[in-house]
């Protein structure tokens, strides 16, 4: 799994799902339910966004760091 | 609430700490720490979050609900692509000192100017309305919490009635010292970086300080809020914000927000200009989206208090502010103000400081240059930098009287917001598109801000009375397809889609399309190639081309100091060059090559680019003839010269780039097929476990037929060893058989051999028997006469010693014989003499031997003595006759059988050496002869065991060899081996 964070097409992958997910998924459900559990909705998908961005992040930091050493 | 001193001096105080900090940190002694130095970057990415997040998304949401949480989820999705984006923008910063947005289009697109002050122009109206917003906030903000009840002196009235050009001359002041203290834009600012995160940090605070308080102090918890906003349907939907448009609001704001935090001056400058290190990246990837979620988490809660506490409020956009006032809690309403304040002032010193660096470079420096009368302004940049910093704030006052005053603060950002998406596709294009042109990015540019110029800004100036509001109503020239509002009769749209509906497909149109028409020249592909392959790691080559030392190193920098002098002073320009020289290490020359020239050359522009943007650095420097005609014509040969060398024309130089750039695509995907080759071995060796276990299975159960099959073979075996044994038995019957038929023969030998003497000694005693009758008769009947008793005397004597004669050889005959049959016999080691035991062996055979016409010559040495097993050798020489006799002579044919026994080269070896002149060995039958029971002659008796029998005497018993050559009709040698 770690390898295809590196890949662009990944990355953009993930990109196109998630904004699929929260325009077409999460936007029509707002409408249909009450406004505490669709900001409960909302801040928790934002909340797994940041999660997801989170172990990204170190993976690449991790390799940023390895590229150092072999230098 | 607050009198106007106390609020001026909480202002002044604050900024003074402020000052402190960024001082300290400019002279390393404070918040130094390279373990700070990612926060420090990820959090001034929050300046993205200005008092538009701070006060206005609480009236944004009062009116539309949710909508307010697109600008903030755009930024979050589209850093997933910052690894790609974002990185590569650095890379080219720091490949080209690329100092400014301007900076970056204008690089890659052919370092254009008009392209340059397009870019600079397009950003100072898109961020005009925002500094506007920033200055409402602040100024709106004071005014709320400044107390009217207080009574009034002469002076404070005068700051209350002019608190704005206040707040405007101050935050020009700190602009100029916190930013543009010194030239050189190229130094990053440390101590504004840091006070930048100080300030995302106290407004990040702050709001949450406020949501505590308004949720669970003002109110009775996020659930109560949110449930009593629901029931009096306060709450917006999306679905019909603006009449049922939500939708599309949501996702034009969420595009336009995702390039705003990558593409607003000020955000581009914190994230590409000011990065130090691109690992950081990876920190704000996580950092930011935290940071948003936190700052936005209480704007709908607090925006729902508001309207359920104050619902007729014109004041919508300041809630924060204002429900602490309402609660007369003064120390909520100062972390508020203060709040609200950390978030405008340092997006409007920040975003001040880079569009004065873009302004300067792009709009100011070629009108300076064009116009000569205004070349005294060359030297003084950084003043103009101040100026342009003040006219900048100025007009977003300006803005701010006469439009954004009477609008919401977010309507305006989003007005703002849509002019900088106008830089998207090119920037994109320029970093990923090798075809992307400058004609491309030109017409690009120009349509997409005209039709957001159109758009947007004309019903604007409508609306506050600038224009006339025909053309909003009726279209330009009465063209109801022109309307702005509803270009080409789109009126489905708000105002913000709209726009961006149409901009961006003018602009990404004109972009492709010129682009594809218009290719740039050969002389920008390299900077092409290099923003687009900006992440590929490449390697530094070093053309070691033998040039002379022509130019000479001091001339040249008089030159660069005269070109330099226009923009720096002595002092610095002196520095400068003198860096670059000791970087290059060309110090302790006088003169030197043309490629060394260039390359000063290159560094010097490179250096100009940070101070005068990359368009006006090449300009200034080619202007100058920096190279003489000879000296450029030198560069050029050179340059040639190291084509021809490498034996290519240019054309096939830019094929062999894009050869290798094919044959490094195709390793890429060569690895990427490997890597898939590792996962499909993974797979089957998964396969191969499986297969493992199952076969293990499968032998437990073979274990009980195998268990049964090895008693089946062991009962087998058992029979087999019987059988094997009986063999063995019959065998050895078989060898005592062959001996005793040797001894057989031994026994006819004997009695062929004694036959003779003791048939005389018989004859003998006969006579003398029948002669002593005769005399003893004579002699009783006394007519024995001496003669003839004398004669039967000298009988007697004659035949006496005839018996005895004939006793005697018959006597070493039996001994003779017993020997070789008790050797035969027994397998006792002794001393003999071996050419004595071959005779007596050969004698033992002699019957056989005398029936024939066949010779045996014997060869040894008289006296040659072993120790040895006579009965072995016996046998051997006693079988080896027998089967020439029997095999290789026919009935009374003649011959020769040489037995040749001889001491060996090593000690202890003897050979003998047996040789017929028969009929010979088939090599058929030769392999074949030592195999016990082989044998041609089986019809007449043969066991086939002889030659098994000497074999195995010379093998076991005499530790030796046998080997036998033969052809058919040229006899057989035997050559046997001993050690003894």
């Amino acid at each position: 799994m770690r390898h295809l964070f590196y890949k662009p097409i990944f990355l953009l992958f993930i990109f196109i799902l998630f904004f699929l997910i929260l325009n077409i998924f999460i936007l029509s459900l707002l409408d249909n339910i009450s406004v505490l559990n669709g900001f409960f909705t909302m801040y928790i998908f934002w909340f797994v966004l940041i999660i997801f961005l989170f172990f990204i992040s170190r993976t690449l930091l991790k390799d940023e760091l390895n590229k150092e050493n072999d230098v | 609430m607050f009198s106007i001193y106390t609020i001026i001096f909480t202002f002044l105080t604050y900024m003074a700490v402020l000052f402190i900090i960024a001082y300290s940190v400019d002279n390393k002694n404070f918040l130094s720490s390279k373990a700070l130095t990612p926060y420090i970057y990820a959090l001034s990415f929050a300046i993205f979050c200005t008092a538009w997040t701070y006060y206005g998304s609480v009236g944004k949401a009062v009116n539309t609900g949710f909508l307010f949480l697109s600008v903030y989820l755009g930024p979050v999705l589209i850093i997933f692509l910052w690894p790609i984006i974002l990185k590569k923008m650095i890379r080219v910063k720091n490949i080209f000192k690329i100092t400014s947005l301007a900076d970056l289009i204008t690089v890659r697109y052919e370092k254009s100017r008009l392209i340059g002050a397009i870019v600079s122009m397009g950003a100072l109206l898109g961020t005009i309305p925002y500094i506007s917003i920033q200055l409402k906030a602040l100024i709106t903000s004071i005014e709320i919490l400044q107390d009217k009840t207080i009574e009034a002196t002469p002076f404070s009235n005068i700051l209350s009635q002019n608190v704005g050009l206040l707040i405007v001359i101050l935050m020009i002041f700190f602009t100029v010292i916190f930013g543009l203290r010194k030239l050189d834009p190229t130094e990053r600012h440390q101590g504004m970086m840091a006070i930048v995160a100080i300030e995302s940090l106290v407004k990040l605070i702050a709001i949450i300080i406020i949501g505590f308080f308004v949720v669970f102090f003002v109110m009775d918890g996020l659930g109560d809020i949110l449930n009593q906003a629901q029931n009096q349907n306060l709450f917006k939907p999306l679905s019909i914000e603006n009449g049922g448009s939500g939708y599309a609001n949501w996702v034009s704001v969420m595009i336009l927000s995702m390039f705003a935090i990558m593409f607003l001056p000020r955000q581009f400058h914190v994230s590409v200009v000011e990065n130090t290190s691109e690992k950081h990246i990876a920190t704000v990837m996580w950092v930011l989206p935290l940071y948003l979620l936190l700052i936005t988490f209480f704007t709908i809660p607090i925006a729902m208090s508001g309207s359920l506490l104050s619902p007729d409020s014109k004041l919508i956009d300041f809630y924060v502010l204002t429900i602490p006032i309402a609660q007369n809690e003064a120390f909520f309403s100062m972390v508020a103000f203060i709040g609200g304040f950390s978030a405008s002032t340092s997006m409007i010193m920040i975003t001040s400081m880079t569009m004065s660096i873009m302004i300067s470079n792009y709009l100011l420096l070629p009108l300076i240059e064009f116009y000569k009368p205004l070349a005294f302004l060359k030297k003084r940049i950084l003043i103009l930098r101040w100026c342009i910093v003040a006219v900048f704030i100025f007009f977003g006052y300006l803005f701010y009287l006469f439009i954004s005053k009477d609008n919401l603060i977010v309507n305006i950002g989003l007005i703002s917001f849509t002019a900088i998406l106008q830089f998207a596709p090119i920037i994109i294009g320029g970093l990923f598109w090798k075809e992307a042109s400058k004609s491309g990015a030109l017409w690009g540019l120009l349509l997409g801000f005209g039709v957001w110029f159109y758009t947007l800004i004309i019903p604007q100036f409508a609306t506050i009375g600038l224009i006339g509001s025909g053309i909003v109503e009726n279209g330009l020239f009465g063209l109801w397809l022109l309307k702005p509002t509803s270009l080409f009769g789109l009126s489905e749209f708000a105002s913000i889609p709209h726009a961006l509906f149409w901009s961006m497909l003018f602009n990404i149109s004109a972009f492709i399309l010129f682009s594809m028409t218009n290719k740039d020249s050969e002389d920008s592909r390299q900077i092409t190639n290099e923003f687009v392959d900006a992440l590929i790691s490449k390697k530094n080559h070093n053309f070691n081309t033998a040039l002379d030392d022509t130019v000479n190193l001091e001339e040249k920098c008089d030159l660069l100091k005269k070109v330099l002098n226009n923009y720096f002073s002595i002092e610095k320009t002196k520095l400068v060059l003198t860096d670059i020289i000791d970087k290059l290490e060309y110090g302790k020359k006088k003169y030197i090559n043309i490629l060394e020239y260039s390359n000063i050359y290159m560094e010097v522009e490179r250096f100009l680019t940070g101070s005068i943007g990359s368009a006006g650095a090449h300009s200034v420097l080619q202007s100058n003839n920096l190279f003489m005609k000879h000296e450029s014509k030198e560069l050029s040969n050179v340059y040639a010269d190291m084509l021809s060398k490498m034996k290519i024309s240019p054309e096939e130089f830019y094929e062999k780039i894009n050869y290798f750039e094919e044959k490094e695509k195709l390793l890429n995907q060569h690895s990427s097929e490997l890597v898939q080759k590792v996962l499909e071995r993974d797979i089957e060796i998964e396969a191969r476990k499986e297969a493992e276990i199952e076969i293990r299975e499968l032998n437990e159960n073979l274990e009980e037929i195998v268990d049964q099959r090895t008693n089946e073979l062991q009962t087998t075996n058992v029979e087999l060893e019987d059988s094997m044994n009986e063999l063995k038995l019959t065998q050895k019957q078989l060898i005592e058989s062959e001996t005793m038929a040797g001894l057989g023969g031994l026994v006819a030998g004997v009695a062929h051999e004694i036959n003779t003497p003791v048939g005389l000694s018989l004859t003998g005693i006969t006579y003398f028997l029948d002669s002593s009758k005769e005399v003893n008769k004579l002699y009783d009947d006394e007519e024995l006469s001496e003669e003839e008793f004398k004669k039967f005397i000298k009988d007697s004597r004659e035949i006496a010693r005839s018996i005895n004669v004939n006793l005697v050889k018959t006597a070493e005959l039996v001994k003779s014989f017993k020997q070789v049959a008790v050797d035969q016999s027994s397998e006792n080691k002794r001393v003999f003499k071996v050419l004595d035991y071959i005779n007596d062996t050969l004698l033992s055979i002699g019957n056989v031997i005398k029936k024939s016409k066949v010779k045996i010559n014997i060869s040894c040495s008289k006296d040659l003595e072993i120790n040895s097993y006579p009965g072995a050798i016996s046998q051997i020489i006693t079988n080896l006759v027998l089967n020439s006799f029997f095999h290789a002579y026919e009935k009374d044919s003649t011959g020769d059988i040489n037995i040749e026994f001889i001491k060996g080269d090593e000690q202890n070896e003897y050979m003998l050496i047996y040789k017929d002149d028969g009929k010979g060995i088939s090599q058929e039958n030769l392999s074949r002869i030592f195999d016990p029971f082989f044998t041609t002659n089986r019809e007449e008796g043969g066991s086939g065991l002889g030659m098994n029998i000497i074999y195995n005497l010379i093998i076991t018993k005499l530790k030796g060899s046998i080997t036998c050559d033969s052809k058919v009709g040229e006899g057989a040698k035997f050559t046997v081996i001993m050690h003894l």
